[in-house]
């Protein structure tokens, strides 16, 4: 028998064919319904039969557009910044393991925030918006290039050390910050540990749009780049061999990263694990094919950070919890689950 | 068709490669043996165009081979390394499916999807198409990472094909199965298939061509059957006579 032209029935992957638009659709009508119900959650209820019937007392109108519109989208853009960052980090360093708050990105651009705040202080308006999203931006990248540069010393495989690179960058940055808040007077020290904690609450309809001005380009190019990344899961050389630069995803991927990570730290400080549990989840249910994995991220990232920080704002309202405790409370457990099964080597993780 | 000219590599102040000077057809299966450290890796990643801070020229198909895009390379050719991990939860088939990047723009996935399959089943890998990769042996993992690069180049005729050990972690069927089938495509599509083996008899049994390397140099490259004679193995191996004893080489 000839083995290379022997015929067999081949049936198309699941990625390429039927699955991914439904999944996708799926998620954006889930996204939206939790999306609307957050909007009239709180410590001041909005009926849903009002709405429906555009029968909003003036009230309800302003806290519906001022407070929980701007709430919710921030929501949205800052679930969705930290799930695809999270999903093509993984990627990047080809170890499931890896998250924007795990390796230290977020504390990076934390403290870059912080020495802003202190330092220079609060610019005015618009430009002091923005100010805060490029040092996050430029701490988040500095740090990213210093894990990078580690994980190719050590070998990128080896995620033991890029995980105890994290725990060194997580402890000298919050050694920075808290020098930092050792020096602040006390209006600035509500700020920082605003910024430690993880918080929508700071949402405003400025913040929502820088916000989403600076993630929305870096989601794009992160998915555009989506096939490369599957590809780069093969090894950098192998890579090369199938006609993928390497060295420009690279960089592609560590700035895009880090201009998400930095514009959500910004507006909402360190909201860790979300980056790690979202990505997770996907593959689990969808496969890791990147094409669909970046999409689907985005949008369960959205949809948990919603409930989430609805959640914090209403539990024990009119007081709020800060919503990087919640997903602490729920990525920490996650993150040793994961451990445990990469010990005993399932899914090969 | 391959052509190398003086070809040298420095890694800091160590001669890696010294003066290979070389031509490769297509068509055949050569071999490259030598001992550890003789420089047969790097020799495959600057004629695979892996390794780019080389002196002296090589040439594919009459080219300069520095003057290649990858998107070209990836169409010409293909190598499969020594070690292949792979952590994401693919499946086999995902796997092999990622050897047909090089031809995405075209969109034709009912094509690449039957090639990825031919190619599978060339490598004997078919019946776990749809395991999940992490979870495939050492041996079975070699053999769909075969399938990915010989898909890659699978509609090409004389194409390059670079295998880096690839019997390493195969058992013996599946290295006389492998190595049977890198025959087969030499003469079917004329491709030019260049392979570092340990395992001299191997090398004599499958390879047409052999290139016999020591010290970053070429100690000799011929035909097979006259490349491996007695005198050399010993030679550049450094044998001594009573280890030569125990072997049964051709002559």
């Amino acid at each position: 028998m000839n083995p290379l032209s022997r015929n067999i029935k081949i049936p198309l992957p699941l990625a390429g064919a039927g699955l991914q638009l439904p999944a996708l659709l799926l998620l954006l009508i889930v996204l939206l319904i939790t999306a609307a119900a957050a909007a009239l959650m709180g410590a001041f209820p909005i009926p849903a039969l009002s709405l429906l019937q555009a029968n909003l007392t003036p009230q309800e109108q302003a806290v519906l557009h001022s407070i929980r519109l701007p709430r919710v989208l921030l929501a949205v853009i800052v679930g969705a910044a930290l799930a695809v960052s999270g999903a093509a980090l993984q990627g990047l360093f080809r170890n499931p393991l890896a998250d924007p708050g795990l390796i230290g990105i977020s504390s990076g651009a934390a403290l870059a925030v912080a020495l802003m705040i202190v330092i220079i202080g609060p610019l005015p308006g618009i430009l002091g918006l923005y100010g805060l999203s490029i040092a996050a931006f430029m701490g988040g990248l500095l740090t990213s290039i210093v894990i990078f540069r580690f994980a190719g010393l050590t070998g990128a495989s080896s995620v033991t050390y890029i995980l105890l690179a994290g725990i060194a960058i997580n402890a000298l940055a919050s050694a920075g910050t808290g020098f930092l808040a050792y020096l602040s007077d006390d209006q600035e020290l509500r700020s920082l540990t605003f910024w430690t904690m993880g918080s929508l609450g700071g949402a405003l309809w400025p913040g929502v749009l820088i916000c989403a001005s600076l993630v929305i380009p870096a989601t794009f190019v992160l998915y555009r780049n989506a096939q490369r990344l599957n590809i780069l899961l093969l090894g950098e050389s192998e890579a090369r061999h199938l006609g993928v630069d390497s060295e420009r995803l690279k960089r592609n991927i560590i700035i895009c990263t880090a201009i998400s990570v930095g514009a959500a730290v910004a507006v909402s400080g360190i909201i860790g694990f979300v980056g790690l549990v979202i990505p997770h989840l996907i593959r689990l249910t969808l496969g890791p094919d990147h094409r669909l994995l970046i999409p689907a991220s985005a949008l369960l990232g959205a949809i948990i950070l919603i409930i989430a920080d609805t959640v914090s704002r209403t539990l024990l309202a009119p007081a709020e919890i800060p919503v990087g405790i919640f997903t602490s409370l729920i990525g920490g457990p996650f993150f040793l689950w994961l451990l445990i099964k990469q010990y005993s080597g399932r899914f090969g993780l | 068709m391959i052509s190398v000219f003086g070809l040298d590599l420095k890694s800091g102040p160590k001669q890696i490669l010294h003066n290979i000077n070389l031509t490769i057809r297509p068509g055949q299966v050569t071999s490259i043996l030598g001992p550890n450290g003789a420089g047969k890796t790097s020799l495959l990643r600057c004629l695979s165009g892996d390794a780019i801070r080389y002196t002296g020229e090589i040439r594919l198909r009459e080219r300069p081979l520095k003057h290649y895009s990858l998107a070209e390379l990836a169409r010409l050719r293909a190598v499969l390394s020594q070690a292949n991990p792979v952590t994401f939860p693919f499946t086999a088939l995902e796997i092999v499916m990622l050897g047909r990047n090089p031809y995405l723009s075209e969109n034709n996935l009912k094509r690449d999807t039957d090639i990825a399959g031919h190619a599978l089943n060339a490598v004997d890998a078919w019946q776990f198409k749809d395991r999940l990769f992490p979870t495939l042996s050492g041996g079975e993992q070699q053999r769909v990472q075969l399938a990915r690069v010989l898909a890659q180049i699978w509609e090409q005729r004389e194409a390059v094909l670079f295998l880096d050990e690839p019997t390493a972690a195969l058992d013996l069927k599946h290295q006389h199965e492998i190595l049977t089938l890198t025959r087969r495509l030499a003469a079917e599509k004329a491709m030019t298939v260049i392979c570092i083996l340990h395992d001299i008899h191997l090398a004599q049994h499958y390879s047409t061509e052999a290139i016999l390397m020591r010290a970053g140099a070429i100690y000799q490259a011929g035909a097979s059957d006259q490349a491996l004679s007695a005198a050399n193995i010993q030679h550049i191996y450094q044998l001594p006579d009573q280890v030569m004893a125990k072997f049964h080489l051709a002559h």
